[in-house]
């Protein structure tokens, strides 16, 4: 059974969010509108302290850690936000969280937006962060890389590319309901969840995604752009976690089905009737639980 | 860039590789321990509705916590506690909650154990399932908060306290295998555990809705977002109302 918090916030996420994310608006009012749901987290989570040592080249970064926290693990944490907005305060709740239960430490990127930023500007400064760390001294079977939405898409993409250039694997990988296939099949629960997902709408999709891509929309196959074209032997084990009524819910999958028969430990927990980023809610049980379950798994490959 | 005088580069403790090696262990056991305590989890939230498919896994799943973490894993922590008694009796007295904890986890454990098999299936569906998922609920919750401390306080600590001596007495003691290490030894031995451990997909937070329902819940969500979409287009328009009235009024002389 659905907590009344969860079914409250899906109620008001069809009558705000989704509403506006069908609304022909422009990228600046979407961002606007989007960041008017940060009035319900804090600037800071209690009891962390948030760093901004050690920049990255061409975007904002920051570590957040618990005060007196003493740990080896990192959590490498890209923001959703269809690749045009994003929600630093949401994310840093939801980290903290994740950190507090996995005794871990976080560095959350920023990488840049579309349009003003297309691909792969998003996803260089993605590596960049992940380089960095392994420059600062960490080592890859600490690092647990995650993502929500766009940020999981980044986040396979970047471990594809990882793969590809011949780096060390960080330990792990968590995927938030991500997005990962931007030429959008019009089937399968992108279609029979179409009505069903509080929080994402199809309308605007096709323009939003072409901004990422520059409008080039030959990169859209780009298995670093929709990582569901990508090939993943090779890479460290993943957890997907997504909701059953998600226009997303096969891009996870998908990909975890890819994952697997290439050889690769992929799970998949599939919550029933929870929204798009329900883990970023800070309230409800079933959002701390399904965090509980991602530092679980953060522990399992991060011994 | 300088590691030395790096805060964020990882935290420089005296690692023999004796030392490594017993608190790798300890850290894998943790591994395996949270691999199980997810599908606890997991479990629990189906027990009410699915209680003849959820009580084995979670029988074979208390099993495994009584047989491998209560008996081997803990005693081979508690190892550890009585030497950073002797060698630093004041970060000790932080961590003797810790030892009182397991004690009181096996037993919590045990009596989880017996009460699921003693119950009926009618039963499981009813209060008593329900207060069971809850306090096996209760129980993961508890089990990874111990965890947690353990790791943030004890092993951080005991590595910074103890001797190499320390580390090689410990290590010479009884080393017995956690049995999900080897898959084979633990499909047999816990089979329900070990297929649901291994399931590509699963499903958490409960059984889907029964289709008449779930067809009345699709319905419900279709009027809502008529709703907010007409909402949405009455502020538009007011908002386009009022604009107009402002600048006709501006325009005035």
């Amino acid at each position: 059974m659905v907590s009344w918090q969860t079914t409250t916030a899906s109620l008001l996420s069809r009558l705000t969010v989704k509403q506006l994310l069908q609304r022909d608006v422009s990228v600046d009012r979407l961002r606007g509108q989007i960041g008017a749901i940060e009035r319900l987290f804090a600037e800071h989570p209690p009891g962390f302290e948030v760093a901004h040592d050690h920049p990255l080249p061409h975007c904002d970064a920051e570590w957040l850690r618990a005060k007196g926290a003493r740990t080896d693990r990192v959590i490498l944490h890209f923001p959703g936000g269809a690749y045009v907005a994003r929600l630093p305060k949401m994310e840093r709740s939801m980290l903290a969280r994740l950190c507090t239960a996995a005794n871990a430490r976080a560095r959350l990127v920023f990488y840049r937006l579309a349009p003003e930023h297309p691909f792969p500007a998003g996803h260089e400064d993605s590596l960049d962060a992940y380089r960095q760390l392994l420059d600062l001294g960490v080592a890859p079977r600490h690092i647990v890389i995650s993502g929500i939405s766009a940020g999981g898409g980044m986040a396979l993409g970047v471990l594809l590319a990882l793969r590809d250039r011949g780096l060390p694997l960080p330990a792990g990988a968590i995927l938030m309901s991500p997005l990962t296939d931007l030429t959008d099949p019009h089937d399968g629960s992108r279609l029979s969840n179409a009505a069903r997902d509080p929080v994402l709408s199809h309308k605007r999709g096709v323009e939003m995604r072409a901004m990422y891509v520059g409008g080039d929309t030959a990169k859209m196959t780009n298995p670093y752009v929709s990582p569901a074209f990508g090939d993943y032997a090779g890479l460290p084990p993943l957890f997907f976690q997504v909701g059953s009524t998600e226009i997303l819910l096969d891009d996870s999958r998908r990909c975890a089905a890819m994952a697997r028969a290439a050889g690769v430990r992929a799970e998949c927990e599939v919550w029933q009737e929870m929204p798009h980023g329900w883990q970023g809610l800070p309230f409800g049980s079933e959002s701390q639980r399904a965090i509980e379950h991602c530092a679980d798994f953060i522990r399992e490959c991060c011994p | 860039m300088n590691r030395r005088t790096n805060r964020h580069a990882e935290p420089r403790i005296d690692r023999s590789a004796a030392a490594e090696r017993y608190m790798q262990s300890l850290r894998e056991d943790h591994a395996s321990l949270s691999r199980v305590l997810r599908e606890i989890d997991a479990q629990q939230s189906l027990l009410q509705s699915a209680p003849g498919a959820a009580r084995p896994v979670l029988a074979e799943a208390l099993r495994y916590l009584l047989v491998y973490q209560h008996s081997i894993h803990h005693p081979r922590e508690d190892r550890l506690f009585a030497r950073v008694r002797a060698r630093e009796p004041r970060l000790y007295r932080n961590m003797h909650s810790l030892v009182r904890e397991h004690r009181i986890g096996q037993e919590v454990a045990e009596r989880l154990a017996g009460e699921l098999s003693r119950a009926s299936l009618t039963r499981l569906r009813g209060k008593t399932g329900r207060d069971l998922a809850r306090r096996l609920h209760g129980y993961v919750q508890h089990t990874r908060d111990h965890m947690r401390r353990e790791e943030a306080v004890f092993y951080t600590g005991s590595e910074r306290a103890l001797r190499a001596s320390d580390w090689k007495a410990l290590l010479a003691g009884p080393t017995q295998r956690d049995p999900a290490a080897d898959p084979q030894r633990f499909a047999a031995r816990y089979p329900r555990l070990a297929e649901r451990l291994a399931r590509p997909q699963r499903d958490v937070v409960g059984p889907r809705d029964a289709p008449a329902s779930a067809d009345l819940t699709v319905r419900l969500e279709q009027a809502v977002e008529r709703c907010g979409a007409l909402l949405h287009q009455v502020i538009d328009f007011a908002q386009r109302v009022a604009c107009a009235s402002i600048r006709s009024t501006s325009r005035r002389p």
